[in-house]
């Protein structure tokens, strides 16, 4: 489980995150939205102690995050970053890496390490890739392939930053029940998403952020029912709900008076 | 893949042995194949032997070391830099070695055994300084290479500075700048040598973290991996490896970043087989220019450092229009 007490965190001398309180919790599946400079991906990385925190403090179960080594801490939370270098490394040896932090003397991955990296291909269904260089897949491919790698380290919480940006809506859509598979299965997930349908559709529950703090947090209705998307966004939210009861949403920009 | 990669291993091993072989039996007197296995089975004659022993074993011995050392510390750089381009000998790291090397010639002349370690901490202080501009500026690899050259320059102008008022021991050290094997010395090959092969085993020993680095920093982090600590251990070793070999090879040009790029294209990036590939591919190139440096044109010999800058420039700006390319595509 994550917990962030006060977090004031940032770059440099000017903090771009103030005084949150935020946690993430197992079985969920927990959305951070806002617009973009708000803060979300500094929220991220400094769960993954990549900022300066300036006050405050991140618990990763029950223990400051900081208290743990690198090693510790990345067995309790796995991390999919919004961007990453292109490499010339088969899928499957790139997934591999996500064991690193079980990697003991004489410092060579294992069989069970292997069999770990079978199993998230096949959970992602791209066990047919494995052999491929990541260099050579799709935008869609190489996220399922990010996203094993952080399951292969068998956390129980994964962080994701925008993991459907650049996906067409077949693979957001799918990317994102795979998230909720997830949660489902006792793992504290929290993403980042830009998506406010997929928010709404997807997440258990959701932090809006805005200037660098949260606005609001709380199931997608009651967020809904409160407008506060509709303020931070500045858009009118209508739902719907199809012939079996599925919820639909549609956006519209506010206009200026 | 496993296999393709298994086969690109053998075959440069292959390579390796043919241009050991070539290097310690062709030049102005050339030697068979069955006169060096006599001279290493001690039968041979005085005169190939003394040619084989004093000569050409020590200077393919140098080539092999200079080429592997420098193709390493290329990967090496290009990881933790994230930068393809950044060859020790286009960012500084070489020149900045070089100065180092002709400032303890100047004050300690003859002292063999402090040209390593003179060459290693200047090629550290340049290193370092590269990737501070880089961390501070967050410069793209087009300016960091941009930056790189200017250093280059400053640190060359420095070495032909102390050259200016330098004494008659630097004169004859002068070809240093060029690069080459003309004048390589056992007395300085050994320890250099040894420090090279070291860390060559070294990098190898921490292939999973070099490939993990590869992956960027933010991957690099979150999978545990102490990013500082591997940044400054393999900097530190980039800087071992390119000062031990500029330390007798001289200034020797383009090996770090061809070696490298070859290799990737051959083998990808997983460093088990990486690693090996671009030593002794490195160890190749430069084995097969240096012969071709005092064959071709004997009896004159030309230093094999001018070769090496004959292929890499141009190489160079292939790599420089292929990131533009690459850029525009994206």
């Amino acid at each position: 489980m994550i917990r962030c007490e006060a977090l004031t965190a940032g770059y440099g001398q000017k903090p771009a995150i103030r005084d949150i309180a935020w946690q993430a919790e197992p079985g969920s599946l927990t959305v951070i939205a806002g617009p973009n400079g708000c803060g979300k991906s500094t929220l991220l990385k400094s769960i993954m102690g990549q900022t300066r925190i300036y006050q405050g403090r991140v618990l990763l179960d029950g223990r400051p995050a900081d208290s743990w080594n690198a090693r510790e801490r990345a067995k309790r939370v796995a991390y999919v970053p919004q961007s990453r270098n292109e490499v010339n490394l088969t899928v499957a040896r790139m997934v591999l890496h996500g064991r690193f932090p079980y990697i003991v003397y004489p410092r060579h991955y294992t069989k069970e390490d292997q069999d770990m990296v079978d199993w998230a291909l096949e959970k992602m269904g791209i066990q047919d890739l494995r052999h491929r260089l990541m260099s050579e897949l799709s935008g869609g491919e190489r996220q399922k392939a990010c996203v094993a790698m952080a399951l292969v380290q068998n956390a129980p919480s994964i962080l994701l930053d925008e993991p459907t940006t650049y996906l067409d809506i077949s693979c957001q859509l799918e990317l994102m029940d795979i998230l909720k598979q997830l949660s489902g299965e006792g793992k504290a997930v929290a993403a980042v998403l830009h998506d406010l349908s997929h928010c709404l559709t997807f997440a258990d529950r959701i932090t809006v952020m805005e200037n660098g703090a949260v606005a609001d947090a709380g199931t997608p209705d009651e967020i809904l029912d409160r407008g506060i998307l509709e303020n931070v966004f500045r858009l009118k939210i209508r739902r719907g709900a199809d012939e079996t009861g599925k919820k639909y949403y549609w956006f519209q920009r506010q206009k200026e008076d | 893949m496993d296999k393709n990669r298994g086969r690109a291993l053998a075959s440069v091993f292959l390579l390796f042995c043919l241009s050991c072989f070539l290097s310690a039996a062709a030049g102005s007197v050339n030697i068979s194949f069955s006169e060096i296995l006599a001279v290493i089975g001690g039968r041979g004659q005085a005169v190939h032997e003394n040619i084989l022993l004093r000569v050409r074993i020590p200077r393919t011995a140098a080539c092999a070391l200079a080429g592997s050392g420098l193709a390493v510390a290329g990967v090496v750089i290009q990881n933790v830099l994230q930068n393809p381009l950044a060859g020790p000998n286009i960012i500084g790291v070489n020149a900045g070695a070089g100065l180092a090397v002709v400032l303890c010639g100047y004050f300690f002349p003859l002292s063999y055994r402090l040209m390593p370690a003179a060459a290693f901490f200047g090629a550290l202080a340049a290193v370092l300084f590269i990737y501070g501009l880089a961390k501070k500026t967050g410069a793209s690899r087009v300016t960091l290479v941009l930056a790189g050259v200017s250093v280059n320059s400053l640190l060359n102008a420095a070495s032909d500075l102390v050259h200016t008022f330098g004494n008659d021991t630097l004169t004859s050290t002068y070809s240093f700048r060029l690069g080459g094997f003309s004048a390589v010395s056992v007395q300085v090959l050994v320890p250099a040598g040894i420090f090279i092969v070291l860390c060559l085993l070294f990098v190898c020993f921490l292939g999973n973290e070099l490939e993990v680095l590869g992956l960027g920093e933010q991957v690099a982090m979150s999978v545990g991996l102490n990013i500082r600590l591997f940044r400054f251990l393999f900097l530190t070793l980039a800087a071992a490896l390119a000062g031990a070999a500029v330390s007798f090879a001289g200034l020797l040009g383009f090996v770090g970043l061809i070696a490298p790029h070859m290799a990737r294209r051959m083998v990808g990036e997983e460093c088990g087989y990486l690693l090996p590939f671009t030593a002794l591919f490195g160890a190749c190139f430069v084995m097969v220019c240096d012969l071709a440096a005092r064959t071709l044109w004997a009896p004159y010999e030309i230093p094999t450092g001018i070769l090496l800058s004959f292929v890499g420039a141009p190489f160079f700006l292939y790599l420089l229009f292929q990131q533009r390319r690459r850029r525009s595509h994206d």
